[in-house]
């Protein structure tokens, strides 16, 4: 997996897994550790729910224990993230929503 | 001795201190970030490039002032509708502002349209031909057939619509019920009101609130006067479709249309030249298209006429309209309704100025008369008073006064019977027996000229004739042809000289064997000698011919007399004034005029002169009597000139010897005769009698020769006033609408070519740049350069780009040093450090401003210093032979190098080498390479002001953390418990098969140090290394559970963050007495 934050759109910031090693991804920065579960869109099927719907998502958690992901990232709502598979294709693409700080940087990205 | 644990954490690290040199950073793409910041100009600036530096670094470029030595372009500014873009904008022209305005966005094909009936008619071909495309509709398959309804009481414009129903049975037409689906049955009858044919209605009613109501549909579109008949409608409309433009023209001819939907359907489904823009419904609610009538006219046609007035004025009837009628107004207004006004006016005749605002004045017309234009026709209709049958007023005999008579004269007896007439007004009447005056002495016979109006305040002419435009122009047209035919029956004899006739255009030159001859009956001027002067063929030779010596017109005395009676004829008739009568006797004139000019044509002069003498005089003459009749003038009356003249026919002069002189209040009236019928009649301006329509009466004598001059008969007229119809000022209306076929317009050709105005601040107009979007070209004009790309919306004119040529100086600076020497911004990439490159993209104007300053920072992830830390930022040189040199601020002792987070390949070659003086090194010492972390002791304690780790055959090598110093150790050893862990993901749900993801590994242990076995001093040591772990982020640090065992190191962090050192002595010995301290640590081995 491989995680492109466009903070600055012609410079994207790429982050793989730590496994990776540097050779294989010199421009990456080696700490995306989890990529969570893809979230399509998903309507309720309650009368309580009515009304209300979730678009895809998906969470990603970077390393940040020498806070080092937050220094790079800072705050980058809105700022458009792109994941890719193992496989090279797009795996999702939306907008950061939420950010969580802490040993980890958890990004919520939303389409 | 010690104990045989190591801790090497990072407070002891001289690494961390160190001046780092690294042989090689990896340079990383897409490093550099720009932190915003506030600017006045618009530009942008873009740094690109792998950055290569050592460490993260911070550039500031700042606009130092504005140039002009490098021209750059501005990004164009674009206002409009358009999608189009600039390109390839460049420009070698002095600085300046540009304007690029479209002036011409070419255009693309219009269909012609026409709204009819609220529907768009478009022609299915796009382009100006189909504004030839126009649309005729023919009424003339309507039939119009009058019901047995009629308006009881008058209705108002607007009457009928859906908001305002008429009610009350008097509007019930046999009128349709509309059903309960809304819908306007289809046997509704169509109907118009009698005098407005050109607006068709449909009607049906609803019972609503315990009434019908009555709708029209659309509502009435005029007022209309009670007694109006209704008018039931049945047949359809042709509807022509005509494109003349066309080779062959094409004509859709679309038949049987009645409403809206039949033309719109028909249109839709047969036309080749048209089609419907909008909606089709078959549709018989009141508002659809299926009940509503077509009412697209094309045809000239007359509206509704109306008067003004007396309540007898109501409109004309009987109109007729040309096809090359006028859009005018036509109104005719009374000006007279008695024979005071006018002798021909009576009740029921009244007169009438017709006028057209077109045509202007038509003339004089009477009531009841059909006027026949040459655009339109009409009647005034005769409106009589009420009466009960018999004749109103009293008219009788007053009273015989005989003059004296001779002795044995006798009186005779004389009966009296009379009739009021219309104009018949109170008064006496006194009839004087008159001796008719000598033939000779009778003054009617005396030419009166046509006295001029001009002088009594009048607007007549100066013309001494005084005929009519008609007349005058037939008088033309009879001379002309007289004289015409006189120059081609002139001889000219040799030798005897030119004619003085007219003598300013013949030369004196009288005695020569030949002449110039020029004048009447010669086309041309002529040459004429004696030779072909006899003989020739084209002169006239009968015998009759008066040889005067000079040319002369020999016209026999017939033909002459035959012009005189054309002449006179011609007069009476034009005496009748403007009207029928006169239209008609002018028509017969015309047919005989045209009759003798055929009979005496000159196409064959030869027997012209034959003709001439041999004129059919009594056919010519009997087709003028037929004239005079047919103007309703006796041609007996006419036939001589001595008789006095009728011009309506009711008085006649009978030649009897004698007359009664009748002389009313009013002065006189015509004579009567004995035992002759007599009609009231007087003359007009052109003393022709007419009759006054006053009354009429016979004075029946038997013995007439009993009569002496001076008898006078008194006859009396009493309570005679009639009611008036129409009265003087009464103004009849009748607006007409030219014939107009209904054309399409609006169709544009395409034509794609664009025109731009091009406009610079400094320079001035440039060339006007034409773009072809077909075919797109790159304009050159003046040192500038640029090309439009179309977008997917086409410009439209008002578009504009601005744009600006422009320069300026920049300066930059890293890491907040020094800046650089100001410099012309170069267009294009321009590297600068690191293997960067920046690039200065102009904005909209103001595109650089003095002073505004862009922040970039470039990120090296791979940074050396990485190494001084235990986190997963590394240090990676990027190549398989590499080394770190780090120098110390002073000589150093060590006895320990450590390496974690790394991922140098086994085989790798890893040294350290070191130095107490600069370049000079005193040691080296071979590390030992193992999978995980690393920590070698030295073989024998070192000293170093310097030090350098050396890797070789370490492809792809990276490092986490370098660790170099003096391992920390206790005095007494310490309880050290290894485990390892693993980390793995199992999912809740289980499932066949209870296995998990691994995510990492590692290696932990628990090192207590129990019974007091903790100096003070290692407690000192190690609180120091707690302080700085915990202080720097939980830092992890390498363990060494036996120095002898170094390949058992683990990288961890240490898990208690509440660390108990418990002293046997509960810290209650004096400070002589040494403390025995307790302690316990928990290591989480970093997971790898």
């Amino acid at each position: 997996m491989e995680l492109r934050l466009y903070i600055d759109p012609d410079a994207p910031l790429v982050f793989v897994a730590p496994t990776v090693l540097p050779a294989d991804a010199p421009d990456a920065y080696p700490w995306l550790t989890d990529v969570g579960d893809l979230v399509l869109q998903a309507r309720t099927g309650t009368v309580r729910g009515a009304f209300s719907d979730q678009s895809a998502n998906v969470t990603v958690t970077l390393d940040n224990s020498g806070r080092q992901a937050s220094t790079l990232i800072g705050q980058p709502l809105r700022v458009r993230a792109e994941i890719e598979d193992d496989d090279g294709h797009l795996y999702f693409a939306g907008m950061v929503q939420t950010i969580d700080y802490g040993t980890v940087v958890a990004l919520d990205i939303g389409a | 001795m010690s104990a045989p644990q190591r801790f090497l954490a990072n407070d002891r690290n001289l690494i961390r201190t160190a001046t780092l040199t690294p042989s090689a950073v990896q340079a990383v793409a897409n490093a550099v970030i720009e932190t915003p910041l506030a600017r006045a100009g618009s530009a942008q600036l873009k740094l690109t490039g792998s950055y290569s530096g050592i460490e993260d670094a911070t550039y500031d470029f700042q606009i130092e002032d504005l140039a002009s030595g490098t021209k750059l372009i501005s990004q164009p500014v674009y206002t409009g509708v358009g999608s189009e873009t600039l390109a390839n904008v460049a420009s070698t022209t002095a600085a300046q502002d540009f304007t690029l305005e479209c002036h011409s966005a070419g255009q693309p094909a219009v269909a012609a349209a026409v709204e009819i009936e609220g529907v768009s008619i478009v022609a299915r071909a796009g382009g100006v031909a189909g504004n030839g495309i126009h649309v005729n509709v023919d009424v003339s398959g309507l039939v119009f057939t009058a019901s047995n309804f009629s308006l009881i009481e008058a209705v108002t414009k607007g009457a009928g619509a859906d908001a305002s129903p008429l009610i009350g049975p008097q509007y019930d037409w046999d009128t349709a019920a509309m059903g309960a689906d809304g819908l306007i049955p289809s046997t509704a009858h169509r109907f118009a009101f009698e005098g407005d044919e050109s607006n068709v209605y449909v009607g049906y009613k609803k019972f609503v609130d315990n009434a019908w109501q009555y709708f029209t549909v659309p509502g009435l579109l005029n007022d209309y006067a009670a007694g109006t008949r209704v008018l039931f409608v049945s047949g359809s409309y042709t509807v022509s479709i005509i494109d003349d433009g066309g080779s062959p023209p094409v004509t859709d001819t679309l038949t049987g249309v009645v409403t809206v939907y039949d033309f719109l359907n028909a249109v839709k489904t047969t036309s080749t030249l048209c089609d419907v823009d909008g909606v089709i419904a078959n549709d018989r609610s009141p508002t659809g298209q299926a009940a509503r009538e077509f009412a697209l006219r094309t045809e000239a046609r007359a509206l509704l006429s109306t008067g003004e007035g007396s309540k007898a004025a109501t409109g004309f009837i009987d109109i007729t309209v040309e096809p090359d009628a006028n859009t005018e107004l036509v109104t005719a207004e009374c000006i007279a309704i008695d024979f005071k006004l006018d002798p021909q006016a009576f009740v029921g005749h009244e007169a009438w100025t017709l006028k057209g605002s077109v045509s202007g004045v038509l003339g004089t017309i009477y009531t009841d008369e059909p006027f026949a234009g040459a655009t339109f026709g009409l009647t005034i209709p005769q409106k009589l008073p009420p009466t009960t049958g018999n004749s109103a007023g009293r008219f009788s005999l007053s009273g015989v006064q005989y003059a004296s008579r001779d002795a044995g004269g006798s009186e005779v007896e004389i009966c009296f019977a009379g009739k009021l007439g219309p104009n018949a007004v109170d008064q006496t009447l006194t009839l004087v027996y008159t001796a008719r005056p000598p033939e000779g002495c009778n003054c009617e016979s005396m030419p009166v000229p046509q006295l001029n109006t001009r002088c009594l305040g009048g607007a007549g002419s100066d013309t001494a004739m005084g005929y009519s435009a008609g007349a005058q122009t037939r008088i033309d047209d009879l001379y002309d042809w007289v004289s015409s035919l006189a120059g081609k029956v002139t001889r000219y004899v040799a030798g005897k000289g030119i004619p003085p006739y007219p003598a300013t255009t013949f030369p004196p030159d009288s005695e020569t064997a030949s002449a110039t001859v020029s004048g009447d009956g010669f086309s041309s001027t002529k040459t004429f000698s004696s030779s072909t002067l006899t003989g020739g063929t084209d002169l006239l030779t009968v015998a009759d011919i008066v040889d005067t010596g000079y040319a002369d017109a020999a016209l026999p005395a017939g033909f002459t007399a035959l012009v005189d009676q054309f002449d006179s004829t011609l007069q009476l008739i034009d005496a009748l004034g403007t009207g029928a009568p006169q239209t008609a006797g002018f028509t017969a004139w015309d047919d005989a005029l045209t009759a003798i000019q055929g009979d005496l044509n000159d196409s064959e002069l030869s027997t012209l002169g034959h003709r001439l003498a041999s004129v059919a005089s009594l056919k010519y003459q009997l087709m003028l009597r037929r004239s005079l009749a047919a103007a309703g003038i006796s041609p007996l009356g006419k036939s001589s000139a001595s008789t006095q003249t009728s011009g309506d026919g009711c008085w006649q002069d009978y030649g009897d010897a004698f007359y009664w002189k009748v002389t009313g209040t009013d002065g006189e009236y015509a004579p009567a005769f004995t035992n002759h019928a007599y009609w009231s009649s007087r003359k007009n301006d052109a003393g022709v009698y007419f009759s006054t329509k006053e009354f009429a009466f016979i004075l029946n004598v038997k013995c007439p020769q009993n009569l002496v001059v001076g008898d006078t008969v008194t006859l009396t007229i009493g309570n005679a006033a009639a009611l008036g119809t129409y009265q003087v000022g009464d103004i009849l209306k009748l607006p007409l609408i030219a014939a107009a076929d209904q054309f399409l317009a609006g169709g544009i050709d395409a034509n794609a070519i664009q025109k731009w105005y091009v406009t610079g601040s400094v320079d001035g107009a440039f060339a006007v740049y034409t773009f072809d979007p077909g075919s797109p070209s790159t304009y050159f004009n003046g040192g500038l350069t640029l090309k439009l790309v179309m977008g997917g919306i086409d410009p439209a004119a008002g578009d504009t780009f601005l744009f600006s040529v422009i320069g300026a100086r920049y300066k930059w600076r890293k890491n907040g040093g020094a800046y650089s020497a100001a410099a012309e911004i170069p267009s294009g990439a321009t590297a600068f450090d690191s293997g960067l490159s920046f690039t200065f993209i102009p904005g909209a104007e103001p595109s650089f401003v003095a002073g505004d300053t862009w922040t970039f920072r470039a990120l090296q992830k791979w940074a050396v210093s990485n190494l001084a830390k235990p986190d997963r930022k590394r240090w990676f040189p990027g190549v398989a032979t590499s080394n770190v040199y780090a120098e110390f601020a002073s000589v150093q002792t060590l006895d320990a190098v450590g390496i974690a987070l790394h991922t140098i390949p086994e085989g790798a070659s890893i040294t350290l080498t070191g130095g107490n003086v600069l370049a000079v090194q005193d040691w080296s010492e071979t590390i030992v390479w193992q999978a995980g972390a690393i920590v070698q002791f030295l073989s024998q304690l070192r000293t170093a002001l310097w030090v350098q780790l050396n890797l070789a055959t370490a492809d792809a090598s990276s490092i986490g953390w370098l660790w170099v110093g003096q391992a920390a150790t206790t005095a007494l050893s310490a309880d050290v418990t290894l485990k390892r862990n693993y980390s793995v993901v199992r999912g809740q749900a289980g499932g066949l098969y209870q296995g998990g993801a691994f995510l990492g590994k590692s290696v932990s242990a628990t090192v207590s140090w129990q019974e007091g076995s903790l100096t003070e001093a290692d407690a000192a040591m190690l609180s120091g290394s707690l302080d700085y772990v915990k202080s720097n982020n939980d830092e992890p640090i390498l363990f060494v559970p036996q120095f002898t065992r170094p390949a058992d190191v683990l990288l961890a962090q240490i898990v208690e963050d509440e660390i108990p050192l418990p002293d046997v002595f509960d810290y209650n010995p004096n400070v002589d007495r040494p403390r025995a301290l307790s302690a316990s640590l928990t290591l989480q081995g970093v997971w790898t």
